[in-house]
């Protein structure tokens, strides 16, 4: 399947073409006649810096979805052959018309890996001017059924009314094909089937082992290092280094949550349920520092407060099923969930004792089990809990596994280590890695909640997908990495038994104590410096906004294609340029690049339906990196105006715009024609911080930069002038006509036809 | 970033109150004639009557016991030029409003087809139609109590003997008593009570805030509202994302603060309504202007559910009327102020409309000169960010097709004709098909309204001319 519907190719040194209405109505009937063409530009870009040639020439184009990007630019560049070949080839660089083909055809492939894009995806655009006119058909005929029912009476239900536009629908010419449902991309189809959990799990998951062998082989060579420092036996040389580089990485993950919750964007509301499973690894985390104290209750006792805990637990959950979803809810489930895994434990721990050989470990399969339990309760009534579940625990899995297995290193300089020191040493390693647990699996969550593709406006940024493929990775290939370092692992004394000795129980308790008071300290600052935390951030930016910027003087060549557009999709083109001077901007470019594909990857699994964040509007945006990689191209088409969108972005889907514009700037530049803009003034894209952050929330200095980076369109072909919003309605209108005679049903269909 | 305080006495009152207790109205339109002519006159423009008064008890009505008249001065792009007020390039003012909103390109995407047939802009046509249409370089508004003789007004300058020398009248347009006829609330010509629904800056009005500060935590959540940052109306102050609204500087202005710090800009329409029309298609369709407005002729409460103990003003479409069976989905009361229709959530569609409120401090007129008799609504707007506010309401709300998940429709009181306007309804409802014009826009215009120092300088700038 091919998914890349969105191509734009780049003809270099073109130079100043114009096109006039003659060649622009055959462009027109071309692309209209090729039939899967949705929208077509053309625009000329300027030559790149220090490229001596005269302008190049953007060719964009927006297929429908499962053409193959070659045949389709061979099969547009055929018909088109006359007005493209009047540009290119009478005036142009090209020598003949196959020597132009050729490079269109070879064009259209770079752009396909370059480019993220979003947008409305599966629907051709012949199958979206049919059904825009079968909707007109439908909602005319039911005015009509109103009238004609005005005059004759009482109004009818609308299960009548149904009934007799059925019986006038049916005898359309397009009645039969519309009876068929509408096609819907594999990513955009409702409910959850096997298949696509699988695919989606798969896009997700695969990343990770790549990323695995990466920084296995990076661990490798830093324990390898560490053993050869002088003075350093292997093992603590390397359990050192592992642990800082895994402090490192707590660090880092906990700042990232720290500013995406001071971002508001972990919102507690949007994910109650969530949040249960990050609460979960945090009690287990928590019950295995613990471990040694608690395990010394044994026996009955320990199996009554088990069995009365889990009991009231369970108990508790059902109550609070009923519950509407709020603060105090969220804290009673957490409360409720704390004492069913407590409860479970104890019976590990019960277990344990009782038997007195007990299996290793019991506890660790508590977040397994648990969770999903907690998640069968409450997928009876929410369908959003089911995905957390379904997708975030596989995650959990890996991750806990990787946590699992980097232990064993992680004990490693205990052995080297006097008794009590090594008890506070194990028991740091385990807050560290209960930190970072935590926070993978609260990485995990953002994920799950990314994934659902039925409603996919996630909470959370894509800054998380990358931030969970990266550590979960590092998770598990720091683990690999370090363990060949050391060699075949030691048999490593059980901390338990270090507990015999008074004074290791009585640090490894006042260990455990502070750990407590810790994980305490941290909820009630969560909970109180969020207000603080989101006041600091608007005081960060209002800094950073009182720097003086200049707005940009809006080139008149710019207004006079937007309103050509009154009424009708817009179309917006931005050119920048890669950040950084002559050695630096490889590296730039190479980041846009992979934040490109990261938006690529989120755009095809969750982006599909029109909406990036919680940005709407947008038909189809791409990126491209044109001109040698010296620039970074955007082309959109989307509803609304230019204002609107980009206050759309600032306020749904800022972090993916910082993510992938913080890598540009505008040099200046001369104007590719005579009549098109250039840049002036040289200008930076808005500050930002954390990667993600800021940037964009300085509306007038982002949208100075946004307006100062684009170009007007040559040539603009729009199959149809819909926003997504008609695109939709239409298509739910389709479903529901064919779908069952339900009250429901008839109710939605009287309801779309009054629009 | 400090808050800047908000310099409420050197602003221009307008700004703060819209003088309600002033019935009296008139709107002098001109065109600059002689530049060091029309700077002395600027310079001898009463200061008191375009200040606030220094209690600022007039938010506090009745106004007209304290004082008998009010003046406002605005300036198109056009007029800054023609007095020799020239922009610092390292702060220009913003494109939009150097274009105009007459400007041929600028037009066209605002959806005003008829612009160039209009009898007054803030821009000038090309070529020789541009002849046709006036150029207008200031806006003078004046309100002043009933028995306040016309030839005193502002110190005897609106005088035609004080004008003639420094300007041109491009018009004059009388206000209409009769706005302020029912002490609850204006109406206008066709009928309906207007103006019930104002975004309040917060900071800027004492009477609001005190409002505000006495309310219960019910009032004040409806309150909220409608509050919004200072900075969406007023350049210099924070706006909704936070940050200062960006107040452009002119040449030779030495000030710390900007030139445009405390102004703002002001998007002028002169509207003519068509009130026999209305009146007609109403006979066709009984109870069909309600639907249309989207309030109700007798009392101005809303069509929706809401809760009278509220007041009228407390209520919101999203969850109590999403279909439009009270309120059309495309009624002008909801494209003017969809509230919290256009977001995910109610919370967050009123934070995306909190980015695009105007504050309106229109009027209704009677006459005009030349001409004669005419009704309809001299339509002020003020706003910050005239591409996010009025630029943006205009071209997608009210002149745009597809709001609210309609089909082309336009406000069927401001779009243009032989739009369709769907009445949605249980039964199917009703899609009306070719509605008449019930209203033309005749002159419009981006003017700015300066704080009194840049007047001052503007006055200034002119007079010394050479």
């Amino acid at each position: 399947m091919y998914m890349a519907q969105m191509l734009c190719l780049v003809v270099p040194g073109v130079g100043a073409r114009g096109l006039d209405d003659a060649a622009r109505e055959a462009l027109d009937e071309a692309l209209r006649g090729v039939g899967f063409v949705h929208f077509a530009s053309l625009a000329m870009l300027p030559p790149p810096p220090g490229a001596d040639r005269p302008a190049d020439l953007m060719i964009e184009l927006v297929f429908d979805e499962g053409i193959d990007p070659r045949e389709g630019v061979r099969r547009v560049a055929n018909a088109a052959l006359g007005p493209l070949g009047g540009l290119l080839v009478d005036q142009g660089p090209f020598d003949d018309p196959r020597a132009m083909l050729d490079h269109l055809v070879a064009a259209a492939v770079p752009a396909r890996a370059a480019g993220g894009f979003i947008g409305m995806r599966d629907r051709a655009a012949e199958e979206v001017h049919r059904e825009l006119l079968w909707y007109q058909f439908a909602r005319g005929q039911l005015a009509e059924l109103v009238r004609d029912a005005a005059s004759a009476g009482p109004a009818p239900a609308s299960d009548e009314l149904v009934r007799r536009l059925l019986l006038r629908l049916a005898a359309h010419p397009l009645w039969r094909s519309m009876q068929q449902a509408p096609t819907r991309s594999f990513w955009r189809r409702e409910g959850l089937g096997p298949l696509r959990m699988v695919a989606a799990l798969a896009w997700v998951i695969l990343p990770l082992p790549l990323f695995a062998c990466l920084f296995a082989a990076v661990g490798w060579l830093v324990a390898s290092l560490a053993g050869l420092l002088p003075g350093t036996t292997a093992p603590l040389g390397a359990g050192a280094v592992a642990s800082l580089v895994l402090l490192l990485l707590t660090a880092f993950a906990a700042s990232s949550l720290v500013a995406v919750v001071a971002q508001s964007v972990l919102i507690l509301a949007a994910a109650v349920t969530g949040f249960v499973v990050f609460h979960a690894v945090l009690a287990v985390g928590f019950m295995r520092i613990s471990e040694a104290a608690v395990a010394l209750w044994s026996g009955p006792v320990a199996w009554g407060v088990a069995a009365a805990a889990a009991a009231g637990s369970v108990l508790l959950w059902v109550l609070l099923l009923q519950r509407r979803p709020g603060p105090r809810a969220f804290a009673d489930r957490w409360l409720a969930l704390a004492g069913l895994l407590l409860s479970t434990w104890v019976v590990g721990a019960a277990w344990r004792g009782t038997l007195d050989a007990p299996p290793a470990r019991f506890d660790e399969l508590a977040p397994f089990l648990l969770p999903a339990l907690a998640g069968a309760l409450l997928s009876r009534c929410n369908e959003q809990a089911r995905w957390y579940f379904a997708i975030g625990l596989p995650f959990l899995l890996l991750l806990l596994v990787g946590t699992a297995w980097s232990w064993p290193w992680l004990e490693q300089p205990a052995k080297a280590l006097p008794g009590a020191v090594a008890a506070a040493w194990l028991v740091a390693v385990g807050v560290l890695s209960l930190l970072d647990m935590a926070v993978l699996a609260a990485i995990a969550l953002a994920v799950a909640a990314l994934v659902r593709l039925r409603a996919p406006r996630a909470p959370l940024g894509v800054p998380l997908v990358a931030a969970v493929v990266l550590l979960g990775g590092l998770h598990l290939a720091l683990a690999s990495g370090v363990s060949h370092g050391l060699g075949p692992a030691r048999p490593v004394q059980d901390p338990l038994q270090q507990l015999d000795d008074p004074w290791t129980f009585g640090c490894t308790a006042l260990a455990m104590a502070a750990v407590a008071l810790l994980l305490a300290t941290v909820a009630w600052l969560a909970r109180r410096s969020r207000p603080a935390l989101e006041a600091a951030v608007r005081r960060l930016d209002a800094r950073r906004s009182n720097k003086p910027f200049v707005p940009h003087r809006l080139h008149r060549s710019i207004v006079e294609a937007e309103a050509d557009l009154f009424d009708r999709p817009s179309h917006m083109i931005s050119l920048t340029d890669i950040r950084g001077g002559r050695w630096a901007w490889p590296l730039y470019g190479m980041a846009a690049w992979i934040f490109l594909h990261v938006i690529g990857t989120a755009g095809r699994l969750l982006y599909a339906q029109g909406w990036l964040g919680q940005a709407w509007g947008i038909k189809f945006g791409h990126w491209h990196i044109v001109q040698g990689g010296r620039r970074l191209l955007f082309v959109s088409n989307f509803d609304g105006d230019f204002g609107g969108y980009l206050d759309e972005f600032i306020r749904g889907a800022s972090q993916g715009i910082n993510l992938i514009w913080r890598w540009t700037q505008l040099h200046a530049r001369a104007p590719a024609a005579g009549g098109q803009p250039g840049v002036e003034r040289p200008r930076h894209f808005p500050e930002t911080w954390c990667l993600a952050f800021s940037g964009c929330h300085h509306e007038q200095a982002f949208k100075a930069y946004a307006r100062a980076s684009m170009l007007p369109h040559l040539y603009l072909f729009q199959r149809y002038a819909l926003s997504n919003q008609d695109i939709v309605r239409v298509r739910e209108l389709r479903e529901a006509l064919v779908g069952p005679r339900t009250p429901e049903n008839d109710e939605r269909i009287v309801r779309i036809l009054q629009s | 970033m400090t808050t800047p305080a908000i310099p409420l006495p050197d602003m221009q009152a307008l700004l703060v109150t819209g003088f309600g207790g002033l019935t009296h109205a008139r709107y002098l339109l001109l065109a600059v004639k002689d530049r060091r002519a029309a700077g002395d006159w600027l310079a001898r423009l009463a200061d008191p009557a375009l200040r606030l008064l220094p209690d600022a008890a007039e938010v506090q009505p009745p106004v007209a016991q304290r004082r008998a008249e009010a003046v406002a001065v605005g300036f198109s792009a056009a007029g800054l030029a023609a007095l020799g007020v020239q922009e610092d390039p390292a702060t220009p003012f913003p494109s939009t409003f150097s274009d105009g909103m007459g400007a041929q390109h600028r037009a066209r995407g605002l959806g005003d087809a008829e612009a160039e047939a209009w009898r007054w802009a803030d821009a000038p046509l090309p070529g020789p139609i541009g002849g046709y249409r006036r150029v207008v370089h200031l806006l003078v508004c004046c309100f002043h109590a009933p028995g306040h003789p016309p030839a005193a007004l502002a110190g005897g300058l609106l005088d035609a003997a004080a004008l003639g020398p420094a300007f041109d009248v491009v018009a004059t347009i009388h206000g209409d008593p009769a706005y302020f006829r029912d002490p609850r609330f204006a109406i206008e010509p066709f009928g309906f009570p207007d103006g019930i629904s104002q975004p309040v800056p917060v900071g800027l009005n004492a009477r609001d805030e005190r409002l505000y500060a006495q309310a219960d935590a019910r009032r004040r959540a409806w309150l909220e509202h409608d509050r919004v940052a200072p900075g969406e109306f007023v350049l210099g102050l924070p706006n909704e994302y936070g940050e200062k609204a960006h107040a452009p500087s002119v040449r030779g202005w030495t000030t710390d603060a900007p030139f445009c710090h405390g102004a703002s800009y002001m998007a002028v329409r002169q509207i003519v309504q068509h009130v026999d029309r209305l009146k007609a298609f109403e006979a066709q369709h009984p109870g069909i202007a309600d639907k249309i407005i989207g309030r109700r002729r007798d009392d101005g409460q809303p069509l929706c559910p809401f809760d009278p103990g509220d007041g009228d003003n407390a209520f919101g479409y999203a969850v109590a009327d999403a279909q439009g069976f009270g309120c059309p989905r495309g009624a002008h009361a909801r494209r003017a102020n969809p509230r919290d229709t256009l977001g995910q959530t109610p919370e967050e569609g009123i934070r995306h409309a909190k980015l695009h409120r105007l504050l309106r401090r229109g009027r209704s007129y009677a006459r005009v000169e030349p001409g004669g008799d005419e009704t309809g609504m001299m339509f002020i707007a003020f706003n910050a960010d005239i591409d996010r506010q009025f630029a943006l309401v205009q071209r997608r709300w009210i002149a745009g097709s597809r709001f609210n998940d309609l089909a082309n429709e336009s406000d069927p009181l401001l779009g243009d004709s032989h739009r369709a306007f769907t009445v949605p309804g249980a039964d199917g409802g009703r899609r009306l098909q070719g509605l008449p014009q019930f209203t033309t826009v005749v002159g419009g215009g981006y003017f700015l309204l300066p704080a009194l120092g840049a007047l001052a300088f503007i006055a200034r700038q002119a007079a010394a001319a050479p």
